[in-house]
């Protein structure tokens, strides 16, 4: 009696997470789930982004916890068919043929009663939707429903500096493959520079799967910290008078500019850059849908119940990318810090080049616009918006702002295609 | 492994270009847009804006029995601005039943500084975007 007990319990005990723990390379996990726990704090008690940074760190959590198995790759048993005449398709067996090289037709079928035949882990799934890259463009479809394009069309300038703070993407993969990245993960490492996270992810997921936490959780830490990272760089490249600058206000733009809009996009950029079509395709299908006005019950369920279905799939599955031997290494350190400069080049290009227009249209163009051009929507522009406010609280640079942030959206998406279609396999 | 420096060169400034190329094809194209339209909608109200507010204005400096004094007028404000604003004052005045006519004797520019409430409201909502 007390020894079946004692052996059911000391069974239990040697199948538990807990003493996988203490055992071997278990510390690792322990300090991913520090780690996961850092982050959850960041996003509760900070809100650094608590809509994607919450899911990816509990997903953190939840594949750092010993023999749990949530993102396990399904094991198949395939057993040869022996007499092929005999085999019944009706028993369930799934069939499968191999082609050899010798021009023969080997049959098997898959033996799901077999012992070793396991499903994947319940987040090995639902990660499929990362993988293949198709939530980073459902999310996109939201986003272009609750964007209102309409400062960048009344300022079509604006694009210059949505394009020009794309250079911190292409400077970083410079000093990405200078560190001995190849050239998929620096292109991945590189696109954090876009400040964009299902640009991010979607690249990422496409060229270099496994380096899918790092990036996303450096690109999303880093688009929370916006209104840290990016003041002393933009008042560093400005003078007092530059920040100064009243802008004139913009035109109205009309509804059918508005719809006509997101179709001239679609087909310049996705005839520019094909690759680029499953972001800037979504973005502006949802676009369309917001500003047609004749389908508001699509628009309603994808920027709310779709779009926060898919928010809360893809944070925990890219969260549970993050394995303590994908994370815990030296190139983790060398993401967040190329991230980095990748976010700071990507400021400082946009407001030289905003200087550089201030300076062709003669005063008229306030510098401090220029980085909005990084995305990260809409917070890059409320910081263009806070540091104008400084000089002079009467002027208001927030519309202004959202021209280049929203064509940022446009030219990381355009620099995603450009490097997938060099990279991708 | 060496690295391949002349594919690292080829991928920044094609990626440079094509971003710039893409976005500067689509300012080309926004702006063709935006003045076909506002040229159409130009041309929409120029005749409706005739009609009424010059007859209007007409008929106020003829007559002199209402006077609506906006203060004193200041030298940089353009005819075209105090057309507008007499217009607009016109459209409400009708717009509240009341058809008598006016003069409006001057135009001016109050401080740029929004009052208290319109500065915290404002404040309020470009912080809560």
């Amino acid at each position: 009696m007390f020894d079946l007990f004692f052996k059911s319990i000391s069974d239990l005990w040697s199948d538990s997470g807990l003493l996988a723990l203490f055992t071997g390379d278990g510390w690792k996990n322990i300090v991913m789930i520090a780690v996961s726990c850092l982050l959850i704090y960041l996003a509760i008690a900070k809100q650094y982004e608590p809509l994607l940074l919450l899911p990816i760190a509990f997903g953190m959590l939840l594949v750092n916890l010993p023999l749990g198995g949530v993102m396990d790759y399904p094991k198949m048993v395939l057993e040869p068919i022996a007499n092929l005449e005999k085999f019944d398709a009706a028993t369930h067996f799934q069939e499968v043929k191999l082609m050899l090289e010798d021009g023969n037709v080997a049959h098997f079928f898959i033996n799901n009663q077999s012992k070793e035949y396991a499903n994947g882990g319940l987040l090995y799934y639902l990660y499929q939707g990362v993988k293949l890259g198709i939530y980073p463009p459902l999310i996109f479809l939201g986003i272009g429903c609750m964007t209102d394009f309409a400062p960048l069309i009344a300022n079509p300038k604006s694009f210059l500096l949505g394009a020009a703070a794309q250079a911190g993407i292409f400077i970083t993969f410079i000093g990405a493959v200078a560190l001995g990245f190849t050239n998929q993960e620096a292109a991945s490492i590189a696109i954090i520079g876009g400040a964009d996270g299902p640009t991010a992810i979607y690249t990422t997921g496409k060229l270099a799967a496994h380096l899918l936490g790092p990036i996303a959780v450096a690109a999303y830490s880093y688009m929370a910290l916006v209104p840290v990272i990016q003041p002393p760089i933009m008042k560093a490249l400005t003078t007092k008078k530059e920040r100064a600058v009243v802008m004139g206000q913009l035109r109205p733009v009309s509804k059918i500019e508005k719809i006509i809009f997101p179709i001239v996009v679609t087909l310049v950029v996705c005839l520019l850059v094909p690759s680029a079509t499953p972001l800037i395709g979504m973005l502006m299908l949802g676009n369309l849908f917001k500003e047609s006005g004749v389908v508001d019950r699509l628009v309603k369920t994808a920027q709310n119940e779709l779009m926060n279905i898919v928010t809360i799939f893809l944070g925990v599955t890219v969260g549970a990318t993050a394995s303590a031997e994908r994370f815990l290494t030296l190139q983790t350190l060398s993401i967040v810090a190329l991230g980095l400069c990748a976010f700071c080049v990507g400021t400082a290009a946009g407001v030289l080049f905003g200087k550089l227009m201030y300076v062709f249209t003669g005063g008229k163009v306030n510098p401090l616009i220029g980085s909005a051009g990084v995305s990260a929507v809409p917070m890059a522009a409320r910081v263009s918006q806070k540091v104008g406010a400084k000089e002079n609280p009467t002027n208001f640079l927030l519309m202004h702002a959202m021209g280049p942030n929203v064509a940022g959206v446009i030219g990381s998406g355009v620099a995603a295609g450009v490097l997938i279609s060099f990279f991708a396999k | 492994m060496g690295i391949d420096w002349a594919l690292v060169a080829s991928v920044v400034i094609t990626g440079l270009v094509v971003v710039f190329l893409a976005l500067i094809i689509l300012i080309v194209a926004v702006s063709i847009i935006g003045k076909i339209f506002t040229a159409i909608d130009n041309k929409k109200k120029a005749p409706q804006t005739d009609d009424k507010s010059i007859t209007n204005v007409s008929e106020s400096t003829k007559s002199d029995s209402t006077e609506v004094v906006l203060e004193v007028s200041s030298e940089d404000d353009s005819d075209e601005v105090v057309a507008v604003i007499t217009a607009a004052i016109a459209a409400v005045m009708q717009a509240e039943g009341n058809k008598k006519p006016f003069v409006i004797k001057s135009v001016k520019r109050v401080s740029g500084v929004r009052n208290v409430w319109n500065q915290a409201g404002l404040i309020e909502n470009t912080q809560t975007l």
